[in-house]
């Protein structure tokens, strides 16, 4: 039996912008059927990672591969094989849903076959009443939604989600989550940024703690307790003991309740 | 907030409204997240703003130059320039007037999504304090060009007239003028603005769209590329103006530039009627009281427009959720289009075919025996309207969002798109002249239709070359100015090669056939030469 191919593989990704060293020799490994949640502090390197991927940006140095191919050298191929979500959803404002999804599909050269799977994303996710109303008239949560349809639309081997729940309410973003899911069930891969624990424990497969541009921890819930010396920790408890925010943040604690108890609040 | 703290935060909206834009076109440079990047940002909106502002004060000086060609050869016969301090006057206001209008329909679509002003409007901040910062930013973003052009036209009065009154009075006109320009563009903007939010696009409005562009369209343009013409429309303005017992004339003294013209000429001791005076006086209080509204709108609306509005909800009911799959490059194209169509920036652009055919065809309707030259020079200037069509599509549309959009386009189908809409732009003036041609006569029969025809070959190829510097200089972060001359200037050199060939070999050999064919191979040349770029693209 012949071993899978990663969906992705990246080794020691480094980054620079200007003086900024937003990568620091950051490893991934992505299989298909894996959920991989990327975890870390504001400014760790996950929309970095992620732009890398998506063959939007290329790195300073490091090797990548997604779904077999180099995002830097054959960024179109990677595309085609990609859905990527933006962190602020990147579409055309003055276009409708129903023109921008128009558009995506005709410049992927989907067939007919995709507007049943657009039709039906578009229904689960509510937007009818949207459909030929501009974007840029539609609130954030909305634009999310057609974001996410546009990037799932061609069933693209791999997704990548930047805070794809950013915006969604609670109904959206329970589908959402069961999308990502019967995606992975069906041999795809997902990597998506989040800050929300709760969705990275439920969900993943594995999870990677980014930290100044590296992943410092990497693994399944338990690999990550076993990891920490923790067995019985949360992943909120285990993500900033090995981000080395632990005391930063007991100490900030401190300070407000001594702030608070003096009065100063 | 009292004006002292508006104006301090006008400086902040300033810098937002110059930065963010960068920002969001996924420009990345070295300096990009540093104090540096935002000072190289806001140096590059200054010389922005600075050639904008030249631009205006040749606009603002240029009939006043002829004014005094005039008065240097009065006694020479020089009708194609003679033009009087009324005219001078009145196409120097109406000039500056259409430069503002169509350089605040450029800006203002920034200015109003930019999201610049949302943190002040989670402040506890009055509207009319938002109003105030929103204006004085506004401020910010034209005053050298408002400047320059009030600057120009009082310098050019007092040097020509000495006149204390008539510089005044051109004042008055000048701000007026200006107000006028920014509260029309600012009415357009908003109109845009709110038919974005109103939910849908389709329907009777759709179907006079394309008609409200046309009219304003020509408005503005006919008053930009007045300078080109002056020459055919000065003599019969100057003849209306002298009986304004007409119908046209009474409108024209009772019409903003003309009737400072007319007034600045009788303070200025040129002799002017009775009757033109008056409407003059009338039209000017007209105007002074127009612009006093002008400013109630700007101050009134511009709250509302740029602050953040709240998302809608589509009209209710069933909705038939599919779309139609079209081939990749007519999506792009209809993308194009349709993007284009629904931004003031824009829009204007679908009256194009309609001005470059009235400023091909009007030169030639005169002159019975029609040589090469004006048809080279016809075609030249369509091709150059071609080129700013290609220049605002690649403008219109945020070049970040493209970028950053994970869709797998090749450059050639980015750039092919907007070259195809371009010179489908170009295509109705060889029909123009092939119609106004008919039954005239001409000095090479053979050439006369057939330049017009190959000219769209080297309209192509300028595209291609002008849409591929472009996207070059986008991923440099160059303010708009730069982008405009670089990229229209990098088009007209390939638009003008066949042309020059045609000279060089008509020179060299006096035969028109001869010159023809050099103009082909060139254009020939220049054709492959696109289609190599498009290639090279295609595999990016």
């Amino acid at each position: 039996m012949s071993t899978p191919v990663p969906l992705v593989d990246a080794s020691d990704l480094v980054k620079d912008y200007g003086s900024v060293r937003a990568l620091a020799g950051l490893s991934l490994r992505v299989m298909p059927g894996e959920v991989y949640g990327l975890l870390g502090p504001n400014g760790a390197g996950k929309t970095t990672t992620l732009r890398i991927l998506s063959g939007l940006d290329s790195p300073t140095a490091g090797s990548v591969k997604v779904v077999g191919y180099d995002p830097v050298t054959e960024a179109i191929d990677v595309k085609k094989r990609t859905g990527y979500v933006a962190e602020s959803a990147i579409l055309y404002e003055s276009l409708t849903p129903r023109e921008y999804f128009e558009f995506v599909a005709s410049t992927r050269r989907l067939d007919e076959s995709v507007v049943k799977r657009a039709s039906t994303l578009a229904d689960v996710f509510d937007l009818g009443s949207h459909f030929d109303v501009p974007i840029g008239a539609l609130s954030l949560g909305t634009k999310q939604k057609i974001a996410v349809i546009a990037s799932m639309m061609h069933s693209p081997p791999l997704l990548l989600l930047d805070e794809p729940l950013n915006g969604l309410d609670a109904k959206s973003g329970r589908i959402l989550k069961e999308l990502i899911i019967l995606h992975a069930g069906n041999g795809g891969g997902v990597v998506f940024s989040t800050h929300v624990m709760e969705v990275a424990e439920t969900m993943c497969t594995r999870i990677g703690i980014v930290s100044s541009g590296r992943v410092v921890a990497e693994g399944t819930m338990d690999e990550l307790r076993t990891l920490s010396g923790r067995r019985d920790s949360s992943l909120e408890d285990l993500f900033l003991k090995l981000t080395d925010e632990e005391k930063f943040v007991a100490d900030a604690i401190g300070r407000l309740r001594e702030d608070s108890q003096r009065g100063s609040w | 907030m009292d004006l002292g703290e508006a104006w301090r935060a006008s400086k902040v909206s300033y810098t937002e409204l110059v930065y963010r834009p960068i920002l969001r076109s996924g420009y990345t440079s070295r300096d990009m997240g540093s104090r540096k990047s935002v000072k190289t940002a806001l140096t590059g909106a200054t010389v922005n703003k600075m050639i904008f502002a030249l631009f205006t004060m040749a606009g603002a000086l240029f009939p006043f130059a002829l004014y005094r060609l005039r008065i240097d050869s009065s006694s020479i016969h020089l009708t194609s320039a003679s033009i009087d301090l009324t005219i001078a006057v009145s196409l120097s206001l109406l000039l500056v007037f259409g430069y503002l209008v169509l350089y605040c329909v450029q800006v203002l679509p920034t200015f109003v999504s930019s999201g610049s002003f949302g943190p002040l409007a989670q402040l506890p901040v009055a509207s009319r304090d938002v109003s105030t910062v929103a204006a004085m930013t506004l401020w910010r973003t034209l005053d050298y060009i408002l400047m320059v052009s009030l600057l120009s036209q009082l310098a050019a009065i007092a040097y020509f007239t000495g006149s204390i009154t008539g510089t005044l009075l051109v004042a008055l006109a000048s701000v007026s003028s200006s107000l006028l320009a920014i509260g029309l563009s600012l009415r357009l903007t908003s109109l845009f603005q709110r038919r974005l939010e109103g939910g849908s696009l389709s329907g009777v409005r759709a179907f006079f769209r394309p008609l409200y562009f046309i009219l304003w369209g020509l408005g503005v343009m006919s008053a930009v590329f007045l300078f080109s013409v002056i020459s055919f429309v000065a003599p019969p303005l100057q003849v209306m103006l002298t009986q304004p017992s007409s119908p046209e004339g009474f409108a024209l003294s009772l019409l903003l530039p003309f009737s400072a013209g007319l007034i600045v000429s009788h303070f200025s001791g040129q002799n002017v009627a009775a009757l033109s005076l008056v409407l003059a006086v009338g039209g000017m209080a007209i105007a002074a009281l127009g612009s006093l509204g002008a400013s109630a709108v700007i101050f009134r609306t511009i709250a509302g427009v740029v602050l953040p509005t709240r998302g809608v909800t589509g009209e209710g009911g069933k909705t038939e959720l599919s779309f139609r799959v079209r081939g990749a490059l007519s999506a792009y194209i209809l993308k194009d289009i349709r993007v284009s169509s629904r931004n003031p920036a824009t829009g204007f652009l679908f009256a194009l075919p309609l001005f470059e055919i009235i400023a091909v065809v009007v030169p030639l309707t005169a002159t019975p025996l029609v040589r090469m030259a004006p048809i080279l020079v016809g075609a030249q200037v369509g091709g150059g309207f071609a080129l700013f069509v290609a220049f605002l599509l690649v403008t219109v549309e945020d070049l970040g969002v493209e970028r950053k959009t994970a869709l797998p386009f090749s450059e050639s189908v980015r750039t092919l798109s907007k070259v195809i809409v371009s010179t489908a732009a170009y295509l109705p003036v060889p029909v123009a002249l092939a119609l106004v041609l008919m039954g005239k006569a001409l000095t090479f029969e053979g050439g006369a239709i057939i330049i017009p025809i190959a000219t769209a070959g080297s309209v192509f190829a300028a595209c291609v070359f002008e849409v591929s510097v472009l996207k070059a200089l986008a991923d440099t972060g160059r303010g708009t100015a730069v982008r405009f001359a670089a990229g229209i200037g990098s088009g007209e050199l390939v638009l003008i090669l066949p042309t020059l060939a045609y000279a060089v070999a008509y020179v060299l050999w006096h035969d028109h056939a001869a010159a023809l064919e050099s103009f082909g191979l060139v254009t020939v040349m220049e054709l492959a030469a696109g289609a190599f770029l498009l290639r090279l693209k295609a595999v990016r």
